[in-house]
């Protein structure tokens, strides 16, 4: 018989049970330092977002001192500038109030001639090297009858600037009704203008030429002039497509921006919206520049408003800066916007490339005529002018306006998309909405039938009825054998119990999940069907305004063919010549 | 871009297209450069439309396939002569224009390589280039749209031109 060996493994067991209780410890130790590691990592989260804010406030900090720094340095410069401005040019400043007093004292023939000679002859002394103060000597040895001394100072006057001297004299002239003189100042003005690169005064003339304030002959002058300058321009290569281009930038420079609109499904359930908003503005300008252009021949010009406008060009003539002043009276504008705009100089550059234009000192004659009709505020051009401009551009206005018009209807989107969630649809007219629903419907369907395939009861939780009952029923069997069996029984029987509520729970729960799933969808689904019906309306609404709007552009054509620049200028003759009656 | 020329008295080679004439010349004055040739043609494409070419163009939506070889050639002969001083081969790439057969027709072109009258329904691409004139063929409100391979030119009933580059 085989001896029985006995071993002792309770060393053995504690060993293990040590190093599993060790384990343990570790474990707990390695939650510890993971927990440590979290807080770490959240307090460095909260450092970057601190981190992040502070440089915002820096950068924001650094900005608005650059600004602060920027509006001092303005301030200091603007004050230095206007003391050069007065250095420099003040007795010009001086010049022009003598001037301006001198043709209304000779007006009211209430200052001695004597007194007149004296002033001016200081001036003339006062101000070397301005245009002006010969003319000043001139006006007052005319005034006194000295030819000889009112031709050297005339003389003189041309030498430092013919073409204001000749402007000014054809005005003085005009105003004292010399109309001889008159025209032959005027003819001297403009053969001294080079059409392409025009005087600021120009517009003067043309304002006066417009205005019919001119005379008859000169009249007939300055239409030659314009005639052979538009002749001379046409026929440069790239001339017409410049001004095209001129035109169709003054043109869209009138757009304005939609704002709110009544579009509200449109503007958020589509991502075509801003294609339409865009064309939509573009339509709006047809009424836009039907009503400007309406505006501007509406407007009748009286006698007594002629009369004001020349004297308001002689006094624009004899007041305005003049080119020498050009340069700091921009740097002083430039200065002034950086005030205005708390030391933001890059919406002060911004300003100022806008003003640019009216501050150029020199502009071809179509670029004057642009300026003139679409610019009446920068460029100071009379309602006459701004007619008159129009009448001589109407074909390179219609050009341009035309071609903003097709490149507006070329942006007209052909379908318009619809984006609700993960419905993308395109309709055309809004006419589809059976089609769409259609789809829409399916949509819906099919991701109510996803949501509802994830809400159904699990293998398990099936076989917890069956195998509930099975259990329960061999539990309840060995219930009644006895002893231990019974007692398993017994267990059999309760886990049996367990199993079927669980499942009956499990169930119960999935019917309402699945309840509220189909409310859910059932509500998406109306919700959906409404905005797409609400949103189809809203297309149709849309087609038909930019119709009607875009429609409106023939007003603008029709307006513009009947516009005939001969007949224009043959009104201009016969209501000057009917002032001259009144006069 | 192929560039179109602006004909003067010297031979030079026949055209096969639509709008080159059966023995015009094509050559280029040698002192003009490239840019004032293409100005100048601006300045002619910019001219209105003759009544006869606005005629022409109109027969377009003349119902179905043009198959009638003499009608095409008796149009294409009308649009040759509007612009007789031009070479517009390859520079030209058709025409589009709202087709009013009705659904599902939307537009018909007229192929200036091809010389085929073609009317296309919904969804199917036009050939050639001549797709991206189609909205504005069937919306703009305009008789017709000359597409050329750097712009547009949208012609109104009366004959004006509009520019869209």
């Amino acid at each position: 018989m085989a001896e029985q060996v006995y071993v002792d493994l309770s060393p053995v067991i504690r060993a293990v049970e040590n190093v599993n209780s060790n384990l343990h410890v570790i474990n707990s130790n390695i939650d510890a330092v993971h927990g440590t590691v979290d807080t770490v990592d959240s307090n460095v989260r909260i450092v970057y977002d601190d981190l992040g804010k502070l440089a915002n406030e820096f950068h924001e900090f650094v900005y608005r001192q650059l600004m602060a720094n920027r509006l001092g340095v303005a301030n200091t410069k603007i004050v230095s500038i206007r003391q050069e401005l007065d250095k420099k040019f003040g007795n010009y400043d001086t010049v022009r109030r003598h001037t301006t007093g001198i043709l209304q004292a000779t007006d009211l023939e209430i200052i001695r001639s004597s007194t007149i000679t004296t002033v001016t002859e200081e001036l003339m002394l006062d101000a070397p090297n301005y245009w002006l103060a010969p003319c000043l000597v001139a006006i007052a040895a005319w005034i006194n009858d000295k030819r000889e001394i009112a031709d050297k100072a005339l003389r003189e006057a041309i030498k430092r600037n013919d073409e204001k001297t000749s402007l000014l004299f054809a005005l003085v002239c005009r105003r004292a009704e010399r109309k001889d003189a008159c025209l032959k100042w005027t003819e001297r003005y403009l053969a001294n203008q080079n059409e392409e690169n025009l005087d600021r005064k120009a517009v003067i003339i043309l304002d006066a030429f417009a205005s019919g304030l001119l005379g008859a002959d000169t009249e007939g002058v300055v239409a030659r002039q314009i005639g052979a300058w538009m002749d001379h321009l046409s026929q440069k290569v790239g001339f017409v497509e410049k001004q095209t281009e001129q035109w169709s930038d003054a043109i869209n420079l009138k757009r304005r921006s939609l704002g709110e609109t009544d579009y509200s499904y449109l503007h958020k359930y589509s991502k075509t919206w801003p294609l339409l908003k865009d064309i939509m503005e573009g339509a709006n300008l047809h009424a836009i520049i039907f009503e400007y252009l309406k505006n501007i021949f509406d407007q009748e010009s009286s006698t007594d408003s002629l009369k004001v406008q020349l004297d308001q060009i002689l006094t624009d003539l004899v007041t305005d800066f003049d080119d020498e002043e050009l340069p700091l009276r921009k740097e002083e504008k430039f200065e002034s916007f950086v005030i205005q705009f708390d030391g933001d100089e890059q919406r002060a550059k911004q300003n100022m490339a806008i003003e640019q234009t009216a501050f150029e000192t020199h502009k071809d004659f179509t670029q004057l005529l642009t300026d003139a009709a679409m610019k009446p505020e920068s460029s100071h051009a009379s309602v006459s002018t701004q007619k008159f401009a129009l009448a001589l551009s109407k074909d390179w206005v219609s050009n341009a306006y035309n071609d903003v018009t097709a490149k507006n209807r070329m942006k007209i989107p052909h379908e318009i998309e619809i984006n609700l969630e993960n419905f993308n649809e395109k309709t055309t007219d809004g006419q589809n909405e059976k089609e769409l629903l259609d789809i829409f419907h399916k949509m819906i369907n099919k991701e109510k039938a996803h949501a509802l395939a994830g809400n159904v009861l699990s293998a398990f939780d099936m076989f917890c009825l069956w195998g509930g009952i099975i259990i329960g029923g061999i539990g309840l069997i060995m219930l009644f054998i006895g002893g231990f069996v019974s007692f398993l029984g017994f267990i059999a029987v309760v886990a049996g119990i367990g199993m079927v509520i669980n499942h009956f729970s499990k169930k119960k729960k999935i019917e309402k999940t699945r309840v509220n799933i189909e409310t859910a969808f059932e509500n998406k689904r109306q919700a959906g069907m409404q905005i797409i019906r609400a949103f189809l309306a809203e297309v149709v609404d849309f087609r038909a305004e930019f119709e009607e709007r875009d429609a409106e552009s023939k007003n603008v054509t029709d307006f513009l063919d009947q516009i005939s620049p001969d007949q224009y200028v043959k009104k201009l003759s016969d209501t000057t010549r009917r002032i001259k009656v009144s006069e | 871009m192929p560039r179109p020329m602006l004909k003067t008295q010297q031979t030079a080679q026949q055209q096969e297209n639509i709008l080159s004439t059966t023995a015009k010349p094509q050559t280029k004055n040698e002192t003009e450069t490239n840019e004032e040739s293409m100005m100048k043609l601006d300045r002619l494409l910019r001219r209105p439309r003759s009544k006869a070419y606005m005629e022409a163009m109109t027969k377009l939506d003349a119902g179905g396939k043009a198959n009638n070889r003499e009608k095409v050639q008796e149009l294409i002969n009308i649009i040759r002569s509007e612009f007789p001083e031009v070479e517009l081969a390859g520079y030209l790439l058709g025409y589009v224009s709202k087709c009013y057969l009705g659904n599902p027709y939307e537009v018909h072109i007229l192929d200036a390589n091809g010389e085929i009258v073609e009317h296309y329904q919904k969804g199917k691409p036009l050939p050639g280039g001549l797709e991206k004139a189609r909205s504005i063929a069937i919306r703009g409100g305009y008789d017709f749209i000359e597409v050329y391979s750097d712009c547009c030119r949208a012609v109104s009933s009366n004959g004006s031109v509009s520019v869209i580059k």
